[in-house]
């Protein structure tokens, strides 16, 4: 049976193209967005991998990205072609093998840094460059179809994001917003580049939300920065995308109010770029708690009845439930233990502050710390067990503060939030329960607290994930008891994803300067 | 001492000269080849001196410093001092950059306008590569490449094709055992595995195993006869025109 079946898969021509369609279909052989789905719940229908099989696990192949020093790419598999990026390169892969197919370079990028993935369209491969190009290839050849500038690094703008294909365009954000930059998030035409919309993440002038700055420099360089890819529901035609914090990050003296729309959710009609509602976790934040942990959809009861949610654990400590259509709050529940910035949530989605939590000029001690209970790890949902998987960090910082007059694009943030030296942090996966927001278990980890490391969670009843030792570990998703390991020697600041080629599965992930690759234990013919 | 720290103020100053202009690069070829190939090789290759093509001897030095060892020689090497005039040691210098900076980034005779003729007519480029998504698929996109290559080897790569093949453009037969029978280029092989694009874009990933006759064939199927093919004007404005190929264009 195994001849037969090699035999007809002695061949395989990659011929067709992705579709709308299939990434609506969310992830089984591929994987097609960097969340996997439009929902954001990187669960795989794949199951060969499972509670029983998970112990033979073995690697099937590492891939070196030459020059690597951080790797965040969550890779895109489609046909057995897997694509990952590093600082202004695309490579494309054998994802059977890891045998590089092409790579593509742009020499000509200013700058190096981390990127966290491609997007795939069509016949095309699409990434942003570190200085805000959005770069089409022909998936097959590596060939360039189009560059597109779609924003200047002389106005305080790099980009790393993954780029995020939804019907016929591509979104786009930008980063810069801890040294000021205006946010914004683009849609440009998957099949030219053409600029379509443009949406502000901070208002102009006179818009509706600028009074919520008190002075006009704050305002023009407000941040609220677009840097992680968001989530879609084709229904309601929505985009749903989170933002960064308001700049300078740990002064807020010179930005008095509530600093719209920073550290919000802003759900966006995907044809138009109108903003349709918009809910801020963190008003007038001075602790750089951008809401960068992607809001993930759910159709949960609620009250007894069905309801459309959207879920966001954010790195302020709390784990917010949002209703997607229309942005009424619904709950939020605190998944951190160590939060003492706020009391808690009110009715309305407001925080009950507790006094002196801002930063000062001698420092203040506030929870969590300035990297957030969470951050942009991937985490994972699984519909079978009814559980939310997050990376959670629990560590407090002292946060310090400058008046110092603000000037944009020098690196100047108002200072920052430092680690206390004897109060190292702690890494944890918890699992939440979304409907009551309540911790159904956890698994601690053990490390130096500087993994970015996210999850996966499969039909095969497993949550895999990176841990804060560089493992990829995997878990049973109902009781998160441990099933298997495998030692990277690196810190892990990517993503797991989870695929199917010639009928095996494969788990990928990134550490800091490779690719690895696992799946079942097969024995050589 | 004070000699060599004056001489370094020269250069240095003359380091912020206006850049060069397609003549110079001419005329600093033909000094380069009268008093530098003896050593460097008439292409650069190297010889009895570095390699000047490809080596890190000029890339990782600066035009002061490049200019210094051009005048002054250099001390404990065979490369002596030269009495020519700066005004010619510059124009050495530039054809010295130009054969190992990107094509786009020096100074290309030839128009351009009447290079991308040649290239999307007469010299049907257009069968086997592609700019921006318009052309053939079964060689290497051209859509960067005056960033990709220096001009030397841009030359060589229109007018000597076959003499070297481009990483991941192996042209091959695999008969497999279930009788069919692919060709194209292989992007990649090893004792396992073989990744062939046809010339439809293609991609047929076959493992060794079920491969029952390989046949690598050397060479490339670009034409080899365009000095016979094409006019030196053609010729010269068709590298002008690649040179200038650039993704992200003028910015």
């Amino acid at each position: 049976m195994r001849i037969l079946l090699w035999a007809a898969l002695a061949t395989v021509a990659a011929s067709a193209q992705v579709k709308y369609e299939d990434i609506l279909a969310g992830p089984g052989a591929n994987w097609l967005t960097y969340a996997g789905s439009y929902s954001g719940q990187r669960h795989s229908s794949l199951s060969q991998i499972n509670t029983a099989t998970a112990k033979n696990l073995t690697p099937q192949w590492v891939y070196h990205v030459p020059d690597a020093k951080k790797l965040e790419a969550v890779p895109v598999v489609y046909d057995g072609i897997l694509y990952v990026t590093n600082s202004n390169q695309l490579h494309a892969l054998d994802a059977r093998t890891g045998r590089k197919i092409w790579v593509y370079r742009d020499e000509q990028a200013e700058g190096s840094r981390v990127n966290r993935g491609p997007a795939i369209l069509g016949d095309r491969v699409y990434f942003v460059t570190t200085d805000c190009h959005l770069v089409a290839l022909h998936r097959k050849t590596g060939a360039v179809l189009w560059h597109k500038k779609y924003a200047d690094t002389k106005d305080g703008y790099f980009a790393t994001m993954a780029p995020f294909a939804v019907k016929d365009k591509i979104i786009v954000g930008m980063g810069g917003g801890d040294s000021g930059a205006r946010g914004f998030l683009k849609a440009l035409a998957a099949e030219t580049g053409q600029e379509l919309w443009t949406l502000w993440t901070v208002p102009a002038k006179g818009e509706p939300g600028a009074e919520t700055w008190s002075k006009d420099l704050t305002l023009r360089w407000g941040g609220a920065a677009t840097w992680l890819s968001g989530t879609f529901d084709p229904a309601l035609n929505l985009l749903y995308w989170t933002t960064g914090n308001p700049w300078p990050d740990f002064y807020g003296g010179d930005r008095l109010g509530a600093n719209l729309y920073s550290d919000s959710l802003i759900a966006v009609d995907v044809d138009s770029g109108k903003l349709k509602w918009h809910f801020q976790f963190t008003p007038h934040d001075t602790h750089d708690w951008d809401a960068q942990s992607w809001p993930v959809l759910l159709d949960i009861p609620w009250n007894g009845q069905p309801r459309k949610v959207v879920v966001h654990p954010n790195r302020n400590g709390f784990f917010y439930l949002l209703d997607r259509v229309t942005g009424e709050f619904l709950r939020a529940t605190q998944f951190a233990d160590k939060v003492d910035w706020a009391k808690g949530i009110d009715a309305k989605g407001v925080p009950i502050l507790t006094p002196d939590k801002d930063p000062t000029p001698g420092g203040t001690r506030a929870c969590p710390a300035v990297r957030g209970a969470a951050n942009w790890m991937s985490p994972s949902y699984n519909p079978a067990t009814g559980l939310f998987y997050l990376p959670t960090l629990e560590q407090c910082d002292i946060y310090s503060s400058s008046a110092k007059e603000p000037k944009p694009m020098t690196g100047f943030a108002g200072t920052g939030g430092e680690q206390i030296p004897a109060e190292p942090g702690q890494m944890f996966l918890r699992a939440i329960d979304p409907r009551t927001g309540k911790r159904v278990w956890q698994y601690p980890m053990t490390g130096p607290a500087t993994a970015w490391a996210g999850t996966v969670s499969t039909a095969g009843g497993v949550v895999l994930f990176g841990d804060d030792a560089g493992h990829l570990v995997a878990a049973d998703a109902k009781t998160g008891k441990h099933l298997w390991h495998f030692g990277t020697s690196q810190n892990i600041t990517a993503s797991p994803i989870t695929y199917l080629v010639d009928g095996k599965q494969y788990v990928t992930i990134c550490s800091a300067t490779h690719v690895f690759t696992f799946g079942l234990f097969t024995p050589a013919e | 001492m004070r000699i060599f720290i004056l001489a370094g103020f020269a250069a240095l100053a003359l380091a912020q000269r206006t850049p060069m202009k397609p003549e110079d690069v001419a005329a600093g070829r033909q000094l380069y080849r009268n008093s530098c190939a003896g050593c460097h090789g008439r292409t650069g290759e190297g010889g009895r001196g570095p390699n000047l093509m490809g080596g890190r001897a000029v890339s990782r030095s600066t035009d002061a410093a490049l200019f210094q060892s051009l005048k002054f020689g250099l001390a404990g090497t065979d490369m002596p001092p030269t009495k020519l005039p700066d005004e010619k040691l510059w124009q050495i210098l530039a054809f010295v950059r130009g054969l190992s900076a990107p094509a786009y980034e020096i100074p290309v005779e030839g128009d351009e306008k009447a290079g991308a003729a040649v290239y999307f007519g007469k010299g049907g480029c257009t069968r086997c590569h592609a700019i921006a998504g318009r052309g053939g698929v079964s060689g290497p996109d051209l859509t960067s490449i005056g960033h990709q290559r220096p001009l030397n080897l841009l030359r060589e790569a229109v007018l000597d094709p076959g003499k070297r093949v481009a990483p991941g453009y192996q042209q091959a037969t695999l008969h497999l055992r279930s009788g069919r029978t692919l060709s194209g280029v292989l992007r990649d092989y090893t004792t396992y595995t073989y990744t062939l694009q046809d010339d439809q874009g293609e991609l047929h990933f076959v493992r060794a195993a079920d491969v029952t006759d390989s046949r690598l064939l050397p060479g490339t199927p670009m034409p080899g006869d365009y000095r016979q093919a094409l006019t030196a004007d053609e010729r010269r404005d068709l590298i002008k025109f690649l040179s200038r190929q650039s993704a992200r264009g003028e910015q």
